[in-house]
């Protein structure tokens, strides 16, 4: 899809968002590792353009569901850092009031169904929402991301074949960062590509460039398109890398992956590659990205601030929200 | 360091115990000088305290065995000791075994043949048995709603539980009017205080030459006596000075005068004893015991009064030590307060000889030609006369008679 | 009034809920044209369609997870699967999924879908088609757990989980299908929580679920000619768990025997027990007993079936042993 196609609006928001999870991720590991958040941190740096570009593709009456390692799609679908970061410091004014934290983002006003921290577990419901959309007689579509790993599952599989046989608007979008945890996919599949496992529920599955935000907005458009018209699934495997660890402290390189492989995907950023495109089709001026750097850098500051100064849940709050009371 | 958990010597003449619980578990920790295990023998029920801190490395004797003094029952070590060492010396002879009296020697050898296994105490038997009555939490809640007892409780449930019928019972006894039926159990084994009982005191009525002297003493000044000073004494004491009390210092007065009868057997001998040692028997329900106030000729009313109530709440609460039931050299049994006018009470050896107190009883009384009410008390003094004469017996009875009838001089 | 069957009561909530609120579906395994394994659902494919009585793959985490995603966006689904058994192939959409949603979302998302399914001992059901499995549910947080006894409760139990905005656990049993019982006609909810007095009396509490109820209510039948005279409580739902009627009977009669079908350990007995233990201690005038299977997978062979299952004669001694 030609830049000129998508309009400037759009490749700012998107190149702004990819900023924006990128700071997120860095600083969120940074003050992980200096003990100021509790529980663990999964961290998405090097998936932003997989993220943004899949989101970019959704309305936000679309809903997604995500994972452990999520704060990339949660931002990419409409998140902002301050009650990001603060549902990390376990605030009150966390997205889920201190209740869920890292894996469990959710904001159902934003289409965020939520992030769940059990590995191909998103799928079924997602699949579900989209069902109830159906139903519903409305045009959303639910957008599913999940990995490599996820792919493996057996929920995986049940999602999909369900998915098909009732021609649900959904889309599976598969990050794949090569590595399930620390276990890379030439180890845990047999297959190459993880969109080649859409054969075998009829459903049309694509490979795509997931370091390319532009490859993945246009692939997902196409899949959106395709589901709103009552086409039922796709199954997009978006090729993507995971420059950090499996979770912030594992250090990433060294036992299970080597620098030079590291290196090699890095020379692949997705940021700085999107910057390049957008200077170069004269979509933006340096000064132009820059101010946008500025201001994300900017609104990172306000969003520390604004978690730190936010209150912890009283301890009362442990016990709403078991239940709906009637 | 380990340390052995040996059966102890409780009491001069122990020569066996039972381990009738557990208080700690393998592998608990213990302070020295906490409870870890409760035994019994054949007088007391007696808590054993940690002689060592650390852990309860290894129970070696199970519940309900019975082992000689100085057998080893448990082993205290530091967490990780190796401990095998000991449990080596364990499965050698245990130091009672290896020290167990020749009968000629032995200093038990005189009690022997009545009761093998018993101690010469002055108890006649062993303190009631500690264990937890079993009742439900329901009928508990309501006994102690309406303020009943529960060891007067039969328990009818499954286990011989008290439950909540057996309390109704009682309360509806209690608004009746009428005492809850008595608690008795339909078979009494001879095990535990009651064989020590059937030994002990068959023991005494087989060897002992009985012979028992009755006398009754005009206690009239005694009662006035009371009512006077009873205020006086109830403010110093705090205490209401029974009839028991007096008669309990008036024997004390009696055997300082005439300590003839004051002797126990022992093995070199009768032993004549300067000190008074006043055994008095405390019903238990079912059993009874006769511990000891130590050195009663020392003490005054209100000191003798005082440690009769103490001592006796201690046998009712199963907390009596061997000491309590040791050393005794005369007892007063008193059944007065069941009516009882007079009686022939069973001598407790080693001692020699046993008073009997009944009822004080009004009676037209013939006084310097006329004919009188006085207060009139049955005393019986059992002895055996192969220990003391006649006449010294009647001497004592004599002097304790006098006393009574003449107490101005002795009863402060 | 009218008698119906337990199976015709549940289905009767079915279809009047779909009536009263287009929301409501159904999804599982064979529930359409053939009416599902023990045909709860039978004829209502023809009233509503496949839209709305929907079968599915053998897929049981896609079918709870199917229902826990329209739930999420405003769908009252309720998911059939087949077994309890079979519950423990959709485990995670239960109890890390669906459970906690609500929960770990901060309070944003509701999930009101019912899962319905059957349990309990069959005739020679065997190890995989004959458990009692409701402790799982209960022991996880965020689920509501309903098990009815009769068609009347079924029936109006079934009606209030479908419009609970919770996710519920409604678990039925193979062999009270075709347990007959009056019914009204006329339209009537049972809220979760409350528990019922099947028999009152005064001589012993049975606190019975499911199945039990109705052995329970036999054996007391038998020994009300020994005089004696026990009440029956049936919780009904065991999340949440009506504490009160229960402590309430325990404080009469001073003597609690639990019964479910499910093994003992760690069963809801143990739960009601415990908090008979802590709330209603001083109540107790004898130890608290269960009558539950045995622990051991449920056995082919039918006299072993029996063996494991309790019944009527177990109850009754148990009792007994209680109160004789």
């Amino acid at each position: 899809m030609a830049v000129s196609e998508i309009g400037k609006d759009k490749l700012l928001h998107m190149y702004r968002k990819m900023g924006e999870i990128r700071v997120f991720e860095e600083t969120a590991a940074d003050l992980f590792m200096k003990g100021r958040l509790p529980g663990f941190l999964h961290s998405s740096v090097g998936q932003e353009a997989s993220s943004v570009g899949a989101c970019a593709a959704l309305r936000p009456e679309d809903y997604m569901t995500s994972t452990h390692r999520g704060h990339g799609d949660i931002i990419a679908k409409g998140a902002t850092l301050d009650r990001m970061m603060a549902e990390l410091f376990a605030k009150e004014t966390g997205y889920c009031k201190g209740k869920g934290g890292s894996m469990h983002i959710a904001d159902l006003d934003l289409g965020i169904l939520g992030a769940t921290g059990i590995v191909g577990a998103g799928l079924p419901y997602a699949v579900g929402a989209a069902l109830g959309f159906k139903m519903k007689g409305t045009d959303q579509v639910v957008l599913s991301f999940f990995g490599d790993g996820g792919s493996n599952t057996g929920a995986f599989h049940e999602a999909l074949n369900l998915a098909a046989v009732w021609d649900l608007p959904v889309i599976f979008l598969c990050h794949n960062n090569q590595y399930a945890e620390t276990t890379p996919q030439r180890v845990h599949q047999k297959i190459k590509d993880v969109a080649v496992r859409a054969q075998a529920h009829g459903i049309p599955g694509v490979t795509v460039d997931g370091m390319d935000v532009l490859a993945v907005y246009e692939t997902t458009k196409a899949a959106v398109e395709r589901a709103k018209k009552g086409e039922g699934p796709t199954l997009i495997e978006s090729k993507t890398y995971r420059f950090m660890g499996h979770f912030v402290g594992d250090p990433g390189v060294g036992i299970y992956r080597t620098r030079e492989e590291v290196e090699e995907w890095r020379k692949r950023d997705p940021i700085p590659n999107f910057r390049k495109v957008l200077i170069e089709a004269g979509v933006a001026t340096e000064a132009e990205l820059n101010q946008i750097d500025q201001d994300v850098a900017k609104e990172m500051e306000e969003a520390i601030r604004f978690a730190e100064a936010s209150p912890e849940p009283e301890l009362e709050e442990a016990l709403q929200d078991i239940f709906v009371e009637s | 360091m380990a340390t052995r958990i040996d059966m102890p010597q409780l009491g001069q003449t122990m020569e066996e115990g039972t381990i009738l619980r557990w208080l700690k578990k393998e592998g608990d920790q213990v302070r020295k000088g906490e409870p870890v295990v409760l035994l019994q023998t054949e007088k007391v029920e007696y808590e054993l305290e940690a002689p060592a801190p650390g852990q309860l490395a290894k129970i070696l004797v199970s519940e309900g065995t019975t082992l000689r003094v100085g057998g080893a029952m448990g082993i205290i070590a530091q967490e990780g000791e190796d401990i095998s060492a000991l449990l080596a010396s364990w499965a050698a002879p245990t130091p009672a075994a290896a020290k167990a009296p020749a009968p000629a020697t032995a200093p038990t050898a005189v009690q022997a043949p009545a009761a093998p296994a018993a101690a010469p105490v002055q108890a006649a038997v062993a303190a009631p048995s500690r264990e937890k009555v079993k009742i439900t939490p329901r009928a508990k809640r309501l006994a102690e709603e309406h303020g009943i007892k529960i060891e007067t409780l039969v328990g009818t449930g499954p286990e011989g539980r008290i439950v909540e019928e057996d309390v109704q019972r009682a309360i509806e006894a209690m608004k009746a009017g009428v005492p809850a039926a008595e608690a008795v159990p339909d078979l009494i084994p001879l095990t535990g205080m009651r064989k020590a009982i059937f030994d002990r005191l068959g023991g005494s009525w087989r060897n002992a030459a009985r012979v028992t002297l009755f006398a009754e003493a005009d206690v009239t000044r005694l009662v006035e006596l009371r009512k006077e000073r009873g205020s006086r004494w109830e403010a110093e004491s705090g205490l209401k000075i029974s009839y028991n009390d007096l008669i309990l210092k008036g024997v004390v007065v009696a055997l300082t005068e005439k300590p003839r009868i004051n002797c126990t057997l022992t093995p070199e001998g009768i032993r004549v004893h300067k000190e008074v040692h006043l055994g008095f028997a405390v019903d238990l329900g079912e059993g009874l015991v006769a511990p000891a106030i130590r050195d009663a000729h020392k003490k005054s009313l209100l000191e003798i009064a005082r440690e009769a109530r103490a001592i006796a709440e201690k046998a009712r609460s199963g907390r009596l030590v061997p000491h309590d039931l040791e050393g005794g050299t005369f007892t007063v049994t008193n059944l007065g307060g069941f009516g009882v006018e007079l009686f022939t009470p069973i001598i407790n050896p080693p001692q020699a000889a046993i008073l009997g107190v009944g009822k004080i009883v009004e009676k037209p009384v013939v006084l310097n030609g006329g004919i009188h009410i006085r207060a009139m008390l049955g005393l019986s003094l059992v002895f055996d006369h192969r220990l003391i004469d006649g006449a010294p017996a009647a001497q004592f009875l004599a002097k304790l008679k006098e006393l009574l009838e003449q107490p101005e001089g002795w009863i402060g | 009034m009218r008698e119906i069957t337990y199976r015709e009561a549940v289905r009767e909530a079915l279809r009047e809920e779909m009536r009263r609120d287009p929301s409501v579906f159904l999804l599982g395994e064979d529930i359409a044209e053939f009416g599902g394994s023990y045909k709860v659902t039978q004829g209502l494919l023809d009233e509503f369609g496949p839209e709305r009585v929907r079968n599915t793959p053998i897929s049981e985490a896609a079918i709870v997870g199917a229902a826990l995603g329209a739930a999420l966006v405003g769908m009252r689904p309720v998911a059939e699967i087949m077994y309890v058994d079979f519950m423990a192939i959709a485990m995670d959409q239960i109890v890390n999924q669906m459970a906690k949603i609500r929960y770990m979302f901060g309070g944003k998302a509701k999930a009101p879908a019912v899962i319905r399914t059957q349990g309990g001992t069959g005739r020679s059901s065997a190890a995989q088609h004959a458990q009692s499995l409701e402790a799982w549910f209960v022991h996880v947080p965020g689920l509501k757990v309903v098990q009815p006894s009769t068609p009347y409760d079924a029936k109006g139990l079934m009606k209030a989980s479908i419009r609970d905005d919770n996710p519920v656990i409604f678990l039925e049993h193979k062999l009270l299908y075709a347990e007959k019982g009056l019914v009204p006609e006329e339209e009537y909810v049972i809220p979760l929580g409350k528990a019922d007095i099947k028999r009152p009396g005064k001589d012993v509490t049975v606190v019975a679920t499911s199945r039990m109820v109705l052995k329970a209510l036999n054996a007391a039948k038998d020994l009300e000619q020994e005089g004696i005279d026990v009440e029956i409580i049936d919780p009904r739902t065991l999340t949440p768990l009506d504490e009160d009627t229960i402590l309430e009977s325990v404080k009469k009669t001073g003597k609690l025997v639990v019964v479910h079908e499910a093994v003992r350990r760690c069963g809801i007995g143990a739960e009601i027990a415990a908090t008979v233990a802590e709330k209603a201690f001083d109540y107790l005038d004898a130890p608290v007993k269960r009558v539950t299977a045995l622990d051991t997978p449920m056995p082919f062979n039918p006299k072993l079936e029996a063996f494991v299952t309790p019944d009527e004669d177990k109850i009754k001694r148990a009792i007994r042993e209680l109160v004789g």
